[in-house]
């Protein structure tokens, strides 16, 4: 069996560990960043809020590596010194290990040549076509409305659900990880200093050709940065990626991730008519994450989040929203609220001879 | 329920301040009038018109509020775990000084100077409280305060390593207030080495400052700190630059005076200051500045507002005034955020406590910070053995429930400020004390929002850069 070290895990990486289960002879070893080590030795759903997974998160980093074949060296908010990051990365060469580095950290460190995960798909040879075509299955896109919204349980969690169902499932991925699960991570081209124009048709291609090669029944399309700017100071990327990959690949489902807040109804219902207008893809799907964002501050020129957990996001998800609302309303952590609203998705899919067909 | 609204006039322009968008709304002459009825609750076919095209625009909306609840109050025991941003350790309750103003000179409902210090026991339990639930915030700021904290100068160190052994790669930031009068090159080198910010109060001029900051004996502090300083800056100019200095304006002291000394001083120039006033709250008897104070203070809040308008050289602003600008301008770029537009809300003022930055007294109890009473039962939280009591932090965090009924109508419900030692009667959290300080909240409300729009009338562009980048972030932290 193949060990994966992963460092630091985090909510955004943490899916990594809870469904190692779902990488051939695979076992990953979470290891938490300094901040966290008070949490050494509980259950990973300590850090993530989600049930119980029997997976121990560690804090002693040169042990916990020591046997690993692979360390996944992931890009940190609570690692802000790069000296911190050297550290680390000293330790780990102490030991015959294979390092890979988020894509974001390598760029943070400064590191030339050094192997990334995320490209299973290459971009290379995508050319101008000068015209959008048709992705002709089932597309689910996975948005998000910023950070610790869970997105990438829900991609994974989804994953996991559709082919426990006997689909097979072409995915893209927000997280640099994705490829570990056998799918590629979003290319890289979507954030170079390319038009709009011709990231859209590039996009559309590096999908198609994807398809061609892996003939699946359903896409699933996590799309990263959020949707839209917060506000005029936390303006993240102003939705632009996310306006640009909709646009290039039609969603027949489109899924919005988002914090737990005391939503209403109306919320919901804007929030669906902007997927209509801007992202082509109306919205009924929401993912209610185990974070919230902080507003005790007076004045904030960036979002802060408590981690939650899922017994409590549940049990308050629906306040101020009905439940007869049409809104899928769930959290991923819960089995049994995401399965339902995955059932749902399936339904709907099945039921939706146009989605079977595709089409811009 | 009607409208929560507040109409005002600057000598070129009307507005109304409505909550229900928390936007400043420029209005007609001959509307202001009925802004007024509106203000005060009359209804008639004129504000029934008013009201119906202000709405068709989105403003001035029916107070939907009815009940004070802080939006945190639900995820409060999610903060109290894994969100304790700054802990500040009560070193000692010794200090070398008896200075006339201080929480501990016996004029507060508020412990007295002691001889009592923290264990290295408690020391080390409270820094294991933090670190235990600090995993939501990226650094941990860990603050000494006294008393004077220098005089465990040995306990300081011992704390200081502790973290460095045992969280070693934990970002930890370090905070300490001190008198000044302690420095020596142990203390200086250890401080610089751990990167320490340091906090310095210094009240002005000699005169000034020996009038109330005096050694057990009587003799003024004013000569040994200048000494101090003067060593520093020769000796250790670097560790000199995170020096900064908070000066307290008593009553009857000259306000002139003392921005002179520090526009003056060549040794302190280019260290951050800030300026507050000797607290009010907790205070046995009523503390009165007199209208030189008031005066002195306008006339400086003139002159920002002048240089920001070109009329005068934005050098020649007071330092100890020169953040008023940037609270001006944050007030501008919050405006339209967060309105009340729900039925269930708080107003601003309170953090969470036990959460935001936590004070641990010598015998380990916690505080939700080192301003509250040490002496009141309402502001003990709990102890570092046992943790912060939630039902207690829930009565600090929703203090706004003790006024509900005047919080509810209250215009300046985004911008009050108030938090739960205001409340503090020394016995009790009183729902009367807490009002006793609204008045003065709204006029500064008020004094704010005249200022934004006088500086709109003169063409002032608040998306421009009248303080460079380094003043708001000096600010930022100060606040």
């Amino acid at each position: 069996m193949k060990k994966i070290a992963l460092f630091p895990v985090q909510k955004n990486n943490a899916p990594l560990a809870r469904y190692q289960n779902r990488i051939p002879d695979t076992e990953v070893i979470p290891i938490l960043a300094p901040a966290h080590k008070s949490m050494a030795g509980q259950d990973l759903s300590a850090l993530d809020g989600g049930s119980h997974t029997g997976i121990t998160l560690r804090g002693d980093f040169e042990k916990a590596v020591e046997d690993c074949e692979l360390l996944y060296l992931d890009d940190s908010r609570f690692l802000t010194r790069e000296e911190s990051y050297a550290e680390f990365i000293r330790t780990a060469e102490r030991h015959p290990i294979r390092i890979i580095y988020a894509r974001t950290l390598s760029e943070r460190l400064h590191l030339q040549d050094e192997e990334s995960c995320s490209q299973k798909w290459q971009a290379s040879g995508l050319g101008d076509a000068g015209k959008l075509t048709a992705v002709d299955i089932p597309v689910i896109s996975v948005l998000t409305m910023g950070n610790e919204t869970d997105q990438s349980h829900v991609e994974i969690g989804m994953r996991r659900f559709f082919q426990d169902q006997g689909y097979r499932v072409s995915q893209i991925g927000t997280q640099e990880y994705s490829r570990l699960f056998g799918f590629s991570a979003v290319p890289h081209f979507l954030f170079a200093n390319l038009d709009g124009k011709r990231k859209r048709l590039m996009f559309n291609q590096f999908v198609r050709r994807m398809i061609k090669e892996e003939k699946p029944d359903l896409l699933i399309m996590g799309v990263p940065e959020a949707v839209m700017k917060y506000n005029n100071r936390i303006p993240a990327g102003m939705g632009d990626v996310p306006c640009i990959m909709m646009d290039a690949v039609q969603s027949d489902i489109g899924v919005l991730c988002t914090c737990c807040q005391p939503y209403t109804e109306e919320y919901f219902k804007e929030l669906s008519l902007f997927g209509r207008y801007r992202l082509n893809c109306e919205l009924h799907y929401f993912n209610i994450s185990n974070s919230v964002v902080i507003n005790d501050e007076d004045y904030q020129d960036r979002l802060e989040h408590l981690p939650l957990d899922s017994g409590f996001v549940v049990s308050h998800m629906y306040d101020g929203v009905d439940a007869d609302c049409g809104f899928e309303i769930f959290n991923s952590y819960s089995d049994m609220s995401s399965d339902k609203a995955y059932r749902r998705m399936e339904e709907e899919l099945a039921g939706n001879p146009e989605a079977m067909r595709g089409g811009i | 329920m009607g409208v929560v609204i507040k109409a005002f006039r600057t000598p070129l322009g009307y507005y109304v301040y409505d909550r229900s968008s928390n936007m400043i709304v420029k209005v007609e002459k001959e509307e202001y009038p009925v802004v007024l009825k509106l203000e005060a609750g009359r209804e008639d076919e004129e504000t029934a018109e008013l009201l119906k095209a202000y709405r068709a625009k989105g403003i001035l909306k029916e107070n939907r509020l009815t009940e004070i609840r802080h939006p945190a109050s639900q995820t409060l025991p999610y903060h109290l775990e894994h969100r304790v941003q700054k802990i500040t350790l009560q070193l000692t309750q010794s200090c070398n000084l008896r200075c006339d103003y201080c929480a501990y000179s016996g004029k507060y409902h508020q412990r007295t100077h002691g001889g009592g210090k923290m264990s290295m026991e408690t020391i080390k339990k409270s820094i294991d409280y933090a670190m235990k639930r600090s995993d939501g915030v990226e650094d941990l700021n860990i603050g000494f305060y006294g008393g004077e904290p220098l005089l465990e100068f040995e306990n300081l160190k011992k704390a200081v390593e502790y973290v460095s052994g045992a969280y070693h790669d934990r970002k930890v930031n370090y905070t300490i207030t001190t008198n000044g009068t302690l420095f020596h090159d142990e203390i200086i080198r250890f401080l610089s080495a751990h990167d320490f910010s340091v906090m310095v109060s210094l009240d002005g001029p000699k005169e000034l400052h020996d009038q109330n900051r005096v050694f057990a004996n009587g003799e003024g502090s004013f000569d040994r700190i200048m000494e101090n300083l003067r060593y520093i800056k020769e000796r250790y100019p670097v560790f000199f630059q995170k020096i900064s200095f908070n000066t307290v304006v008593p009553p009857g002291s000259d306000y002139k005076c003392i921005e002179h000394f520090f526009s003056a001083n060549d040794l302190i120039e280019e260290n951050h200051l800030s300026r507050t006033t000797v607290s009010e709250f907790s205070l046995k008897d009523e503390v009165r500045y007199d209208d030189r104070y008031f005066v002195t203070y306008q006339y400086q809040t003139f002159k920002i507002l002048m240089a920001a308008l070109g009329f005068y050289d934005k050098k020649k602003i007071s330092r100890m005034f020169s953040t008023d600008f940037v609270e001006i301008q944050r007030f501008y770029d919050h405006l339209g955020e967060a309105p009340v537009c729900t039925s269930c809300a708080h107003p601003s003022g309170p953090c969470v406590p036990g959460a935001r930055r936590p004070m641990v007294d010598i015998d380990g109890n916690l505080f939700p910070c080192e301003r509250v009473s040490e002496r009141s039962d309402a502001m003990k939280l709990g102890h570092v053995d046992t943790g912060c009591d939630p039902v207690k932090a829930d009565r600090l965090l929703n203090i706004g429930r003790l006024t509900e009924r005047e919080c509810i109508h209250c215009w300046n419900f985004l911008h009050c400020g108030l938090c739960a030692s205001a409340a503090d009667n020394g016995t009790a959290l009183a729902g009367d004390r807490r009002l006793s300080y609204c008045e003065s909240s709204r006029q500064g409300t008020l004094n704010t929002m005249r200022s934004i729009c006088l500086l709109r009338e003169y063409g002032y562009d608040f998306e421009g850069d009248f303080f460079d980048e380094e003043d708001r972030v000096i600010s930022g932290t100060e606040k």
